[in-house]
């Protein structure tokens, strides 16, 4: 599988991107072997860099939203089960996974925008191309991802006030 | 600029990040004007922090590795399934599974086949294929009104069916078989004979088959038969022909109401 091609820290960025899409460790782990897999021969037919990473981020969008629909969302687990390792399960930051629940509520192409834009990989001029979209209507989309995100989270607080 | 472009614009701002000519044009005036300006600060704090709790996810440290492992699996899989189904004795066994499944399949066929008094049907097609039309009686009527024709010569409680009473009947008889009896009428017009009906008792040929209005068809020589009881009486349509004729046939008669 062409991993080769990613340094560690974009593999990372992609495997971020994926799990705030799925909210599920484990979904997106699948999805980014999938992906990986079904894209290798033309991935090494790009030269540029970040046209190979943009082109791998539209294939993981589409795989991660064709993979929401066939699963619902559910709450997002990102608690990561890795019995084949021998390894004990380790529980993902619990801001990390306030977050990823949140943001695993917020309707396309918000979350994907807002994924993307958060993520150490892409321009927001890339981003646009990615999402078929224009600069203008990518700059709503992010800002109406920021109000429906922040209110996510501040519906968020009375709950965890109530529990601690 | 105007200052709701630049706040357009500043939505995309990351700091960091390369900016355009406008984008910095809309930066200095977020400088100047302190609604912009509390309004991109508000963004970058907000951005700043959910930036960082996401970078608080962590991939697996073997993250290369699983994917390799993952997109290897299916691989794998497809190629143990192939070796195993290409083994001599997966082959072997399923070709004696294959086998078992047609002989049962056969004897399922043939039981389904057969049913009590099936030598008696048999022999009164056997029978009509001998026929040579002097047997019958001329008579010009339908099926539905030959209960007093055949009553009067011998054969008691004739019943015709709705989707039979309207065939038209050309000639009739009544005979017996070792002293049962059976009422006997050719379906046709003028120009050609389209088929024998027969009805006897079930119980005088020892005939038993599922009350219903299924046709039971059976072929003998050159001839097929199409059966159905209902009570005691049994009806047998024949003409010479096959299976497939005789389904086409039933299909031209009306629904059994």
């Amino acid at each position: 599988m062409q991993t080769a091609l990613f340094p560690s820290s974009t593999l990372a960025e992609f495997y971020r991107f994926a799990l705030l899409l799925t909210g599920n460790a484990k979904s997106a782990e699948e999805v980014m072997a999938e992906t990986l897999t079904e894209v290798e021969s033309q991935l090494s037919q790009f030269r540029n860099a970040t046209s190979r990473q943009a082109w791998l981020a539209t294939h993981i969008r589409e795989r991660c939203l064709e993979n929401n629909k066939s699963l619902p969302p559910t709450a997002p687990r990102l608690l990561r089960d890795d019995t084949d390792s021998g390894t004990s399960p380790e529980v993902l930051q619990i801001e990390a996974f306030l977050l990823a629940q949140r943001f695993h509520t917020l309707p396309e192409p918000e979350r994907s925008a807002l994924a993307l834009f958060y993520l150490d990989l892409f321009k927001a001029e890339e981003i646009a191309e990615i999402l078929k979209m224009d600069m203008h209507a990518l700059s709503d989309t992010l800002g109406a991802a920021r109000d429906l995100l922040r209110k996510a989270l501040q519906a968020m607080r009375p709950e965890t006030n109530q529990t601690s | 600029m105007k200052a709701d472009t630049a706040e357009t614009l500043l939505r995309c701002y990351r700091p960091g990040k390369s900016a355009d000519s406008k984008m910095e044009k809309a930066l200095r005036l977020a400088e100047e004007d302190s609604e912009l300006g509390r309004i991109l600060r508000a963004q970058l704090e907000f951005d700043e922090q959910i930036i960082d709790v996401i970078h608080f996810i962590k991939p697996p440290e073997n993250l290369r590795q699983k994917l390799s492992e993952l997109s290897e699996k299916p691989r794998a899989e497809k190629a143990r399934l192939r070796k195993q189904v290409i083994n001599p004795a997966v082959v072997t066994a399923l070709c004696g599974v294959l086998v078992i499944l047609g002989i049962i399949v056969f004897f399922v066929m043939e039981r389904m086949e057969k049913f009590p008094g099936r030598d008696a049907v048999e022999a009164m097609l056997s029978n009509a294929s001998k026929m040579n039309g002097h047997e019958l009686e001329e008579v010009t009527s339908t099926s539905g009104q030959l209960g007093d024709w055949f009553y009067m010569r011998g054969y008691d409680g004739f019943e015709s069916p709705p989707d039979l009473a309207g065939l038209p009947v050309i000639g009739s008889r009544v005979f017996h078989i070792d002293g049962r009896t059976v009422a006997q009428f050719a379906v046709g017009n003028a120009e050609a004979l389209k088929c024998l009906v027969l009805q006897f008792h079930a119980s005088e040929f020892g005939v038993q088959l599922p009350e219903g209005n299924e046709w039971k068809v059976l072929t003998e020589g050159e001839w097929v038969g199409a059966l159905r009881q209902h009570g005691d009486i049994c009806f047998l349509i024949a003409f010479r022909g096959n299976k497939a004729e005789m389904d086409e046939f039933l299909k031209t008669l009306p629904p059994k109401t």
